[in-house]
């Protein structure tokens, strides 16, 4: 064999393996995505990027928001707290002391709610307050039920997602700092479908203007609408079809963990709330939207809680190849952390235009 | 190239091995921890509409060849399908990394611990020696016994 054929075999591989390759993965994409029966409404100039920083770290997740500041926590350096102003100019860090040391902690989280703030972590379970004057917490919570997520509503109630013992599945509660014998729950809230920990996994939300708790299903096209109380107001559907998680979770053998058996088809990846307005960031392209837009950007559907419409959709435009990761709404300003940058949109008043766009279906 | 024949022969023969050592490695290592070979291959952005077909080709796949490459006979047809394969492999690394929504773990054994960059690193050093034992390797054993038969 010469060194020619030996060549022209080689690339003769080189392109089968290539080809076949990109075949499969050609394929593989138009059978496993998603195309959805639903159209949305992209009206020009409703949110517009005006400015955007560095914050070296991608570690970075929203504490919430005050006086028109935004507060960052950080996973990796969990007591300092970066603080900035509503269009990312200046910046300040806080660091946070906690009164009780002696408590096992692994990634403790922070919640910026008017003059207080909260250190907590579900898995322990622990919850520190303090005020935002002197920057120090003071144990208030360290037994009870494990929670996977948590929101101040006022200054010491709390909305919080428990675990249930056991079967690990989620339930909507509420817990009173200063009386930790009223945990209250509702089980019909979060409505399981098959196995009570991935379907009704999602996003809780509470909301100061209208006085609301806001849950949004990663899983599937719905949002539901309770009072703090917890007495269900409504739930709501976003804008796609799938009413139904679809998630197939297959154990191993000889094991007890439990995974999934292909990607779960991720509805609704990550929302916000402000005034009546619900942000969420949508995984599913409608129809007649161009391919291009998924690429380059995250798609913002917005909806409005008070008549439960959709009303329209804008793009977050990925940095660097990079995804929005999670988005934080306060009056006019959208941020969103896009690996380890902040970027700011000022969001137009088309957006808080009373026309649903229900009008607009065919 | 003005290479000692035998000095070609040996550089081949250790590639051979190295990749049949690497094969076989890989295929135990499947087939061991199948059950997860299986869940994960299932969560590929790639292959998942495929993966109950592609989750036995490729131990078998990774089985002939290492045979093919022990058959002194087929060694060369065994150079070129474990260069194919592994140019399958590094264009799926290359695909995830690039193109897919997500970048998802699998891979058994000690090549778990790699990045993917690494990984495709990896692979495209086995590739580089693929294709050099396969250009050094000398006119194949088939040619020789022929020739032997004709005299």
């Amino acid at each position: 064999m010469s060194y020619k054929v030996k060549l022209l075999i080689l690339i003769t591989c080189t392109v089968f393996g290539f080809g076949i390759i990109y075949l499969l993965f050609n394929l593989s994409e138009n059978i496993i995505h998603y195309k959805n029966k639903f159209i949305r409404r992209f009206p020009q100039h409703v949110a517009q990027e005006i400015s955007q920083k560095n914050l070296t770290y991608n570690s970075y997740y929203f504490a919430g928001t005050r006086k028109g500041n935004i507060y960052l926590g950080n996973y990796t350096a969990p007591l300092k707290l970066m603080i900035l102003d509503s269009t990312l100019q200046e910046k300040v860090v806080q660091t946070i002391e906690l009164k009780e040391k002696n408590l096992p902690f692994e990634s403790p989280q922070i919640r910026v709610f008017n003059n207080h703030f909260f250190v907590f972590e579900g898995i322990v379970p622990y919850i520190f307050k303090g005020n935002v004057y002197d920057w120090k917490a003071s144990l208030k919570i360290n037994s009870g039920y494990y929670f996977s997520q948590l929101e101040p509503m006022d200054s010491i109630n709390m909305v919080i997602r428990y675990l249930t013992p056991k079967s690990g599945e989620s339930l909507i509660g509420t817990l009173n700092l200063m009386d930790t014998t009223k945990v209250d729950y509702e089980a019909t809230i979060l409505q399981k479908q098959f196995d009570g920990i991935f379907d009704t996994d999602g996003n809780l939300h509470f909301n100061k203007q209208l006085n609301k708790i806001i849950y949004v299903y990663r899983y599937r096209n719905e949002y539901i609408v309770t009072s703090p109380q917890l007495h269900l107001d409504y739930r709501g559907n976003t804008i796609d079809t799938i009413s139904k998680a679809q998630i197939r979770l297959t154990s191993i053998k000889n094991t007890k963990m439990k995974t999934f058996a292909e990607p779960p088809l991720v509805v609704n990846k990550t929302s916000a709330v402000d005034g009546n307005l619900l942000y969420v960031n949508s995984n599913l392209p409608g129809v007649y939207e161009s391919e291009n837009i998924w690429k380059i950007a995250s798609i913002i559907d917005v909806y409005n809680l008070t008549d439960k419409t959709y009303r329209s959709s804008f793009p977050v435009y990925h940095i660097a190849g990079k995804k929005m990761r999670s988005m934080l709404v306060s009056g006019h300003f959208l941020y969103a952390l896009i690996g380890e940058r902040i970027a700011c949109y000022k969001l137009k008043d088309p957006i808080h235009q009373n026309k649903p766009a229900s009008n607009y279906f065919p | 190239m003005k290479l000692n024949p035998k000095f070609r022969r040996n550089i081949a023969n250790i590639i051979c091995n190295i990749y049949v050592v690497l094969f076989t490695y890989a295929a135990t290592s499947k087939l061991l921890g199948f059950e997860i070979f299986r869940v994960q291959l299932g969560q590929s952005p790639l292959l998942s509409a495929f993966s109950s077909w592609v989750v036995f080709t490729v131990p078998l796949s990774e089985i002939s060849i290492t045979i093919l490459l022990l058959i002194p006979k087929f060694r060369v047809i065994g150079l070129f399908s474990a260069y194919t394969l592994m140019v399958m492999f590094s264009a799926y690394i290359y695909i995830i990394l690039n193109y897919s929504t997500f970048i998802p773990c699998s891979c058994g054994g000690i090549l778990e611990k790699m990045t993917w960059n690494q990984h495709l690193i990896f692979n495209i050093c086995f590739i580089i020696l693929a294709v050099i034992a396969i250009l050094i390797i000398s006119p194949n054993n088939i040619l020789i016994t022929r020739k032997t038969l004709k005299s």
